[in-house]
């Protein structure tokens, strides 16, 4: 073998692993859009705790074959010619993406501990698991994007723009301000839900000071994920749009400050924060609901 | 097809399977793990009713004229329970001085939980009772 065919092979395999990741990262980035709201839902932990083994096998099977159906009905439109044994072998890892991503964000809010029980563990992954794994296998589907004219349109102005120097200070604020807004929206859209609930309270009681801080760099990771790793249809849209936040690590930081803004806004509203609380309180019930605010706020990055 | 064309789409197709495999075995072990944890809670677990122990967990905390007991209750039964009933008796010269309750909304098999009991006069001059009062099956 040449060096030339050595050296080929090498990069062929690192194209392998490259794919491989980015089905990984774009499965997680579906889960967690699709799977958050139900992590903040009490009753599916507590479900999960009494469930019997045998319900909750079954319940593994039919979430296998739920994400079976929908891997099949995607690559339909994406690879006709794609065997069983490949859907297969998604499925798999759907399923395996899902359990995961749960299992850590469980612990993540300790809902899972030293303490807790194997059998009420495994119910709260199941159960949890079930719509994450799903959202791994419609991430494909999820966020892809019909109106691709006007963004091209819009990126090739912007291109212009660049090349010629002449973008006017009005126009960034305008994209900036539109980023913003969009992560607003979005933020809204997934935590709205969830900040009247009383599982902010319970998790904000339950956790620590060391979790908080590993929830901002889960919340940090998963928003840049979402909207500059996972391989979105809508990505490069963002890496063309323009505004004063456009760099992916600037973006991802003001797009988590807005978040937790967001939150607490929501908080406020539902009467769930009171000006004479602690302002430690304030702090962590905006950390856990800036969490799936900040997958909703990238959610609307995407989107815009 | 050239020659060199044909490693590569056969290279090509080598190293995607590859990393495929890898990804899959790494997969299918993830998923037969939880499948064998159930698996194993399931032969355990038994007919087992749930049995409630409640006892005293640390030091007893004296601040600002208050008195912190500590607890810990621990189903250590095979079955789930809501509603858990603990009631705290601060007995002295064999009178009951003070009493405390709480309620613990669920306890799964094996999960314990911890608390405190806060008195207004020092536990160490007489002695606490802890018991589980109640309990109901979801």
């Amino acid at each position: 073998m040449s060096r030339s065919e050595r050296q080929y092979r090498f990069r062929m395999r690192q194209f392998g692993w490259r794919d491989e990741l980015k089905f990984l990262i774009r499965g997680i980035s579906g889960g967690f859009l699709f799977g958050i709201p139900l992590i903040y839902t009490m009753e599916v932990w507590w479900i999960g705790s009494y469930t019997e083994p045998p319900v909750k096998l079954a319940l593994l099977a039919v979430t296998f074959g739920v994400i079976f159906l929908l891997s099949r009905t995607e690559s339909f439109g994406d690879d006709p010619s794609e065997r069983f044994s490949q859907t297969f072998r998604k499925s798999i890892k759907s399923l395996a993406i899902g359990i995961i991503c749960t299992t850590f964000i469980l612990i993540l809010l300790r809902e899972i501990r030293i303490e807790t029980s194997l059998n009420e563990a495994l119910g709260k992954i199941i159960y949890e698991g079930m719509p994450f794994s799903i959202g791994v296998a419609l991430s494909k589907v999820l966020l892809n994007d019909t109106d691709d004219d006007r963004f091209e349109d819009k990126a090739d102005l912007n291109e212009n723009q660049y090349s010629a120097g002449a973008l006017r200070s009005e126009d960034l604020y305008s994209a900036t301000l539109a980023d913003i807004g969009a992560t607003f929206i979005g933020a809204f859209f997934i935590a709205f839900s969830i900040a009247p609930t009383d599982e902010i309270s319970m998790l904000t009681s339950a956790t620590s000071p060391p979790f908080l801080l590993a929830i901002i760099a889960a919340s940090l990771a998963i928003s840049y994920a979402i909207v500059f790793a996972s391989g979105f249809t809508t990505q490069d849209k963002r890496n063309s749009q323009r505004g004063l936040f456009q760099n992916p690590i600037d973006e991802t930081v003001m797009s988590y400050l807005v978040s937790l803004f967001a939150s607490i806004l929501m908080l406020l509203f539902f009467q769930r924060l009171n000006f004479s609380d602690p302002w430690t309180w304030w702090l962590e019930q905006a950390l856990i609901l800036g969490l799936p605010a900040t997958v909703g706020g990238a959610a609307g990055r995407l989107a815009v | 097809m050239t020659q060199i064309s044909k490693i590569r789409s056969k290279s090509k197709r080598k190293s995607r399977t590859f990393a495929e495999k890898v990804t899959f075995v790494f997969s299918v072990l993830v998923v037969s793990i939880l499948v064998s944890l159930v698996l194993i809670v399931w032969i355990f677990k038994g007919e087992r009713p749930p049995v409630l122990e409640i006892a005293r967990n640390g030091e007893i905390r004296a601040v600002n004229g208050q008195f912190y007991v500590p607890f810990v209750l621990t189903n250590e039964g095979g079955e789930n329970v809501e509603n858990v009933q603990v009631v705290g008796d601060l007995e002295i010269d064999g009178k009951t001085e003070e009493s405390g309750e709480q309620s613990m909304d669920f306890l799964s098999a094996g999960e314990r939980e911890e608390g405190a009991f806060i008195f207004h006069r020092n536990p160490e001059d007489g002695r606490v009772m802890l018991r589980v009062a109640s309990y109901k099956v979801p």
